[in-house]
């Protein structure tokens, strides 16, 4: 098995290779999702603040006419 | 023809583009991660010993496919960039500005992959030569785009304009790095793999694994770029009312029932 993984004198170039390929993508992934949570947790934050506006201005209009 | 049509002018609007990629997404990921795990596998351990390079000869597998990403990923933000500065297309915008940063990091792996393989084989990690300082450039290019919009943050529909037209200027780049290793005595080998088949790899358990990388970084690419595109558009258009039916309203509807 293990000389299977052995690439001879290019181990650490070919295994490098494919480490900067495997952390790049990893990276790019975990940036793109992390994005695009935040930006839908802001836009839900924001509706929610703007629907609790509205309903306090109602309630205020309702006991105090 | 006219169903093609109207699913262009359908993706040209910012809700059903949303709406039609959000089912894309996964399908994306997972096509992307099957084929580099049966890619590089079958690369890596079973294709066959290169007669002049050995083993090294394996870090084609993810330096191919990532230099072909590179420029395809440049084609695809120069052309969404003479849509978005011509037509003004809000969508072609987000496919440019969502291209940009996945495409500067395929050029990132092409030269740091190119740069392992060199060792080995010429004996120094970078030679200023026609290839390599083209591609650099092509890197330099992305970060240009990339900086431009985040420089003009006022107005993201100008910045998205002025990068554009970075983007369209960049574009000239791509014949000259295609064409590098012919047009100068260059130490970077030539093409790997040809339409026309005068040169490059023959062997067939060679050529697979590679076709395979190919299409996987493609997967990955799409996976990416919609994913950017989607944050792009959900954050240029956070106060409109498709994106607060589509985020919002969604989840209240389901809310009162949801106990059960």
């Amino acid at each position: 098995m293990m000389e299977l993984f052995d690439m001879g004198k290019y181990n650490f170039y070919v295994w490098g290779s494919v480490a900067v390929f495997f952390i790049a993508m990893l990276a790019d992934y975990i940036s793109v999702s992390r994005k695009h949570k935040q930006i839908k947790r802001l836009i839900k934050a924001k509706g929610k603040r703007q629907r609790n506006q509205s309903a306090n201005r109602r309630n205020n209009r309702d006991t105090n006419p | 023809m006219n169903r093609l049509l109207k699913f262009y002018h359908e993706l040209g609007s910012p809700p059903s583009f949303y709406r039609i990629t959000s089912h894309w997404l996964k399908p994306m990921l997972i096509l992307a991660i099957v084929f580099t795990v049966y890619g590089l596998i079958d690369g890596l351990f079973f294709a066959p010993e290169d007669y002049q390079q050995g083993d090294s000869y394996r870090i084609i597998f993810v330096h191919v496919p990532a230099a072909w990403m590179s420029m395809f990923i440049y084609a695809i933000v120069g052309v969404s960039g003479i849509m978005a500065f011509v037509w003004r297309m809000k969508v072609a915008e987000a496919v440019m500005m969502a291209s940009a940063p996945i495409g500067a990091i395929f050029t990132a792996i092409t030269l740091l992959t190119g740069m392992l393989w060199g060792k080995p084989m010429w004996g120094t990690y970078w030679d200023w030569d026609a290839r390599m300082t083209s591609e650099l450039i092509l890197l330099f290019l992305y970060i240009g785009v990339l900086g431009i919009y985040s420089a003009y943050d006022e107005d993201p529909r100008k910045a998205a304009r002025l990068a554009a037209l970075v983007a369209i200027i960049g574009l000239i780049n791509l014949p000259i790095i295609r064409y590098s290793v012919y047009w100068w005595t260059s130490i970077h080998q030539g093409s790997s793999v040809s339409l026309m088949g005068e040169s490059g790899i023959k062997d067939w358990d060679m050529l697979r694994p590679l076709l395979v990388m190919a299409l996987a970084t493609k997967f990955y690419y799409i996976y990416s770029m919609l994913n950017r595109a989607q944050t792009h558009l959900l954050k240029t258009e956070q106060n409109k009312n498709w994106v607060k039916k589509a985020l919002i309203e969604v989840k209240t509807d389901v809310q009162p029932g949801a106990g059960s």
